[in-house]
């Protein structure tokens, strides 16, 4: 995809960074604000009173927490993943998404964590993770994963953003209104000139992060998915689990991709830098995702089903039986697997707004088959439950449980607004510099009418 | 003259309506027919084992006779000893095995006779079986000549004063006993000294001191009956079963050493090169002055 358009152009279409906070922009922080604080009040009542709040019991030990935790990291993971692989596939028409991919792999990862720690009963213990480490413990696996993911994820993520910091400072440099935002460009541009040996080394950086990023993010999620596989629990215990973490992730980043990319379309009318061709394009990934999504799961069901050992037979009865968990069992594999190739795989019911809503209950089947994938596994266990009262053996979240998590929606939108007015959500620089690096210097830095006229 | 024809007519109605009524009752009170089948075999601590199955009905629904008393008996010339008298199972069967020091009487040929009889009930007819058996004996030898592992079977037969009479011809299966079954390495036939010799592999896998146990037998013989003998032997190769599995790294005290040398590699590889992609932004602060 050539990018048929001015830098100045592309500039005034994201001037909404550089423009002094909207009634609007500051209404939506308020109400993301306004659900955090009720996040935040839940999470200080988990705190004061315990687990007892929750629906978490000594059978069902994990609950939306983790659905989270797995659901969120999985973002994070496929942002980081997609974004590598595009950079290092010079993929022209992807270079518009490198930066929400980057801002969902961050953010994701920063919110993810807090969710495993909300499954803590006893949360102050969670140092000797660090200071007793033991390196035979998947929890150990995944933490370093973790860590060493976030670490590598905000640092290419900078380093993506220099080239634009840059361009930023050039053109904020004369502005007497935004003095501080000069301040902040020029030192995170880094002393960037965009000068032959900076560009090369910059872009070396930039493709040896992208290559640590690809098997960094494929064995983090999957240390994840092992740390369930391990479990000798029935629904749990399969090695199809690794391919099948990343194969979700990915089908997840995409769809929420998709959404966020269909929200800064409408809302900043980008339909020239998120054009119909890349809904078109990420659309078909998310069929071919959700038939192979289809694929695993059954090839997972039908062994499992085939041998119909008794506990076996029992987890996935409850699947099948509408009493138990039958309803949310069709509707999110029907989500998950058949939507997309209905809508999508159909010319007629093809369209932006058809994609971006099939993206969005594709998410919401994602999250569903998560539960599922937890919830009734952690009640059914070998050893029978009984003499327990009922409401110990079935999990229900409680509005603590489901006031956090829509808190962690919340923060996560949040960032993205606060982000969104510090620098384009598109990484303009990099948009330009591959095909007409020319263009780079076709924008007058001194225009006043960048500036000023907010 | 009418009087009469009719009291013909009467009687003859008569008679052959008793005629019919004799014929349905004669049918009526058919016994079914029975079979007895008899097996010998001497088994490998020499006793002797008498199998028995007695069966009911013809053709495909030929089918075993549950509970029924069948009588064994030995025969000495005239006289009929009666050994014991046993019940057959549910498929009709029932197995006698008697030990290895009793004395069976024997014909002018050296045979032994055992008769089975079965005497019927109110349904089924009585059956009756007779086998003929010698007592073959199998001597088994098993020597190494010059490296060379060599099983020797002498078959042989008793007279009534203790005489041994080789006995040539004898077709003897040779194999190791395995887990489910036994596994066949060779069919030898002895000669006139009444020997028969086969070189034993050395590849047959043995248990985990490399002891087998050698099978040889005689497969229903018309003579002899079932034979089957068996030796233990350390040919095999050795081979432990119980192999101790390594303990369950995740749960043990120490990681293994693949473990740490895999993080190793993994961590440091991503580390380095994110230090040099790190050195490469730094680089680039420095030709800001150049710029």
């Amino acid at each position: 995809m050539n990018p048929n358009f001015e830098v100045k152009e592309l500039l005034e279409q994201n001037r909404y960074f550089i423009e002094k906070p909207s009634k609007q922009w500051i209404l939506k922080v308020v109400i993301l604000a306004i659900i955090l604080g009720i996040g935040l009040y839940a999470l200080v009542l988990q705190v004061i009173k315990g687990h007892t709040i929750t629906g978490m019991r000594d059978n069902v030990v994990w609950g939306v927490y983790i659905v989270n935790f797995v659901f969120i990291l999985g973002l994070s993971y496929a942002g980081a993943l997609l974004a590598g692989i595009f950079h290092l596939g010079r993929v022209e028409w992807a270079k518009p998404l490198q930066r929400i991919l980057k801002l969902i792999t961050v953010f994701a990862l920063i919110i993810g964590p807090f969710y495993i720690l909300l499954c803590l009963g006893r949360p102050e213990r969670l140092l000797n993770l660090f200071i007793y480490p033991r390196i035979q413990s998947p929890i150990i696996w995944d933490v370093t994963a973790i860590v060493t993911d976030l670490i590598f994820c905000i640092v290419y993520m900078y380093f993506t953003y220099i080239k634009d910091f840059a361009m930023l400072r050039d053109i904020t440099e004369n502005s007497e209104i935004y003095t501080w935002r000069n301040k902040m460009y020029k030192f995170l541009a880094f002393g960037y000139q965009d000068i032959p040996e900076q560009r090369k080394l910059l872009n070396q950086a930039l493709d040896i992060m992208a290559a640590i990023i690809i098997p960094t993010t494929i064995i983090a999620y999957s240390l994840l998915a092992w740390l369930f596989g391990m479990n000798l629990k029935v629904g749990w215990h399969s090695s199809i689990f690794g391919p099948f973490f990343v194969l979700s992730a990915v089908y997840s980043g995409v769809a929420l991709l998709i959404l966020i990319m269909w929200i800064y379309r409408k809302k900043q009318k980008l339909e020239k830098v998120f054009t119909d061709n890349h809904f078109l394009y990420l659309g078909f990934s998310l069929l071919v995702l959700s038939l192979f999504y289809g694929y695993f799961y059954f090839s997972d069901y039908i062994t499992d089903w085939y041998n119909m050992q008794k506990t076996y037979t029992l987890l996935w009865e409850k699947y099948f039986d509408f009493s138990q968990y039958g309803f949310p069992f069709v509707i999110s594999i029907f989500l998950v697997a058949f939507l997309p190739s209905i809508v999508i795989g159909i010319p007629w019911f093809r369209s932006v707004n058809s994609i971006a809503l099939t993206a969005v209950l594709s998410l919401v089947g994602l999250w569903m088959m998560r539960y599922l994938m937890i919830v009734p596994v952690l009640e059914t266990p070998y050893l029978p439950i009984q003499d327990i009262r009922e409401n110990w053996v079935h999990y229900s979240a409680t509005w603590i449980e489901w006031s956090l998590t829509i808190a962690g929606i919340a923060l996560f939108a949040l960032f993205f607004v606060f982000v969104g007015k510090l620098a384009p959500i598109i990484p303009i620089s990099e948009m330009l510099e591959k095909e007409e690096p020319e263009k780079l210097d076709s924008y007058d830095s001194k225009d006043p009418n960048l500036v000023t006229s907010t | 003259m009418k009087t009469n024809s009719l009291l013909n007519s009467v009687t003859l109605i008569v008679c052959l309506i008793c005629s019919l009524a004799t014929v349905t009752n004669v049918v009526a009170q058919k016994k079914g027919s029975t079979r007895l089948k008899m097996y010998y075999e001497k088994l490998a601590n020499n006793d002797k084992k008498i199998s028995i199955i007695l069966n009911k009905g013809k053709g495909l629904d030929i089918t075993g006779v549950e509970n029924a008393e069948i009588i064994l008996q030995t025969i000495d010339k005239e006289d009929k000893l009666k050994l014991t008298s046993l019940k057959t199972n549910s498929n009709g069967e029932t197995a006698l095995i008697i030990e290895a020091n009793y004395v069976f009487p024997i014909d002018e040929e050296g045979f032994s006779i055992i008769e089975a009889k079965y005497n019927g009930n109110d349904s089924l007819k009585s059956a009756k079986k007779q086998i003929k058996f010698i007592d073959l004996s199998l001597e088994v030898s098993l020597d190494v000549v010059d490296s060379v592992k060599q099983v020797t079977v002498y078959a042989f037969e008793k007279d009534s004063i203790g005489t041994l009479k080789p006995i040539e011809g004898i077709k003897l299966s040779i194999g190791v006993k395995r887990l489910f079954s036994t596994l066949y390495l060779n069919q030898i036939e002895t000669n006139s000294k009444g020997i028969g010799t086969m070189e034993f592999p050395n590849d047959i896998a043995g248990d985990s001191i490399g002891n087998i146990t050698l099978i040889i037998k005689i497969n229903d013989h018309n003579d002899y009956g079932t034979i089957t003998k068996s030796v233990i032997k350390n040919w095999g190769t050795i081979i432990d079963y119980n192999t101790t599995t390594s303990e369950r790294s995740l749960f043990g005290d120490e990681a293994p050493m693949w473990m740490i040398i895999s993080v190793i590699i993994i961590l440091s590889g991503a580390w380095y090169h994110f230090i040099i992609a790190i050195f490469k932004v730094l680089k680039i602060k420095k030709l800001e002055l150049k710029a």
